[in-house]
């Protein structure tokens, strides 16, 4: 029985690192390059050294490969990082606390490890599952000594847009919008903005990686609360180093009917690499809005 | 093959303060460190906590408020006795650069070891953070073989 919603199948390498980074996040003259390894230490190498190879899914490199003193057994991973396992006769439980490691896998290795973890009789359960954005999967893990692990997965469905079914939203008549109104509309899961220079309509899927984006008036912007990028009224992302954004917001073609109602087709979806004025849909009056701004 | 891609991120526990990003941001030279802000971590029950960012691995701060001291034993390479030791990777050529930066921010620390031939470490430094956690900064023999970064997103 399946007790977490599982990725799609492919293969596909993970598109960020943790936590959604991306490598070109990093702060400008970084010394170090990147995380090499992690050493862990254990009761019994032998116990650990199989758990960490065939219930994780390491590659053994050897033994006593380095200048720890005691017996040690280094796995790797396909990006080169290392755990290194190393024999301690002095261990005490680590108590639980937050400090914890993760495994990032491809969408068909975390079925994998899926299907062999509950193969070992393991329940499988995710401390955060209620809080993950969508494509974003993870399982909890506790190596043979209560070392803390999660193993997690990007699926294809945390970067492609997901469309709605509500088809054609009437959004009333244009003339009520002023200039600076942001309108959101579950049905069809996008906000109306009016600008100065016409309507825009902003699919609410974060471009980063599919969180719902809300927008907080007090500060005139859009904001994912899964990884905080920000997006201005335009759907251009906000301009600051981190900002983890991965674009301008979608758009939806904007419309008006005969009676002047601004009709949004949300079943088509618009990329766009920037915001230029031609993007917002004038009214057919074509009177220019009041500014508010 | 590996089954598992990469390391991708680690939570550790420290000082709730702005004195441990900056230790981070000065000895690692250059990590981009980031709050997670209440409005996120809050809605799962967590508190704000600092993240460092480096390449494709995030380092993730809790705050630790059990107010016991964590670096009373005078140790400084360990992290095998119930615990973990986190390792960055550095150019075999800007290594002396980590040593400098510790010896300057007065933070001590072991070595540098040199590791066996036949493996893939070159050398090694040892040190703890405020927190206690223990760290090592290396150069790699496979450096030039090895590095397979996760691939980015493009759009
Ligand atoms: S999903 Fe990551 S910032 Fe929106």
């Amino acid at each position: 029985m399946e007790t977490q919603i599982l990725p799609r199948e492919t293969d596909e390498l993970p598109r960020y690192g943790g936590h959604g980074s991306r490598p070109e996040e990093t702060g400008k003259g970084l010394v170090v390059e990147r995380f090499s390894h992690l050493v862990v230490g254990v009761t019994k190498l032998d116990v650990s050294e199989a758990w960490y190879r065939d219930v994780v899914g390491l590659d053994l490199l050897g033994r006593d490969l380095t200048a720890e003193p005691n017996p040690h057994s280094v796995l790797q991973t396909n990006t080169g990082q290392m755990v290194i396992l190393v024999e301690s006769k002095s261990f005490d439980r680590p108590p639980r606390n937050s400090r914890h490691q993760a495994f990032l896998m491809t969408p068909n290795a975390y079925r994998r490890a899926y299907e062999r973890l509950q193969g070992m009789g393991m329940i499988i359960s995710d401390t955060h599952e209620g809080h993950r954005a969508l494509g974003n999967y993870s399982i909890d893990l506790m190596d043979p000594d209560g070392h803390r692990f999660q193993i997690q997965t990007y699926g294809p469905e945390c970067h492609e847009y997901q469309p709605s079914d509500a088809g054609v939203v009437d959004c009333g008549p244009a003339e009520r919008y002023k200039s600076g109104d942001v309108k959101p509309f579950k049905q069809g899961n996008f906000y109306l903005v009016r600008l100065r220079e016409g309507f825009l309509a902003l699919n609410r899927w974060c471009t980063h990686m599919n969180g719902i984006v809300v927008y907080q008036k007090a500060h005139w912007h859009f904001y994912c609360p899964y990884h905080y990028a920000t997006y201005d009224r335009r759907g251009e992302p906000s301009p600051y180093p981190g900002n983890r954004a991965g674009g301008p917001l979608r758009l939806h073609p904007v419309t008006f009917s005969n009676e002047g109602h601004v009709l949004v087709d949300t079943s088509q979806v618009i990329e766009r690499s920037a915001y230029e004025p031609g993007q917002a849909a004038v009214p057919p009056s074509g009177d220019p809005a009041q500014a508010v701004a | 093959m590996a089954e598992v891609e990469s390391i991708s991120h680690s939570g550790i526990e420290g000082p709730d303060s702005r004195a441990i990003e900056l230790f981070y941001e000065e000895v690692l030279g250059g990590a981009r460190m980031e709050t997670c802000s209440r409005s996120y971590e809050g809605n799962r029950g967590g508190d704000p906590h600092p993240c460092g960012v480096i390449g494709d691995y995030v380092f993730v701060i809790f705050p630790d408020r059990s107010g016991k001291p964590k670096f009373d034993d005078g140790r400084i390479r360990g992290g095998i006795d119930g615990d973990v030791r986190h390792a960055f990777s550095v150019s075999r050529e800007r290594f002396g650069e980590i040593q400098q930066r510790l010896t300057e921010r007065g933070v001590p620390f072991e070595g540098p070891v040199v590791h066996p031939e036949r493996g893939p470490l070159g050398e090694s430094i040892y040190f703890r953070d405020a927190g206690g956690n223990y760290f090592e900064v290396c150069w790699r023999r496979d450096a030039g073989i090895q590095y397979a970064p996760v691939p980015v997103s493009q759009g």
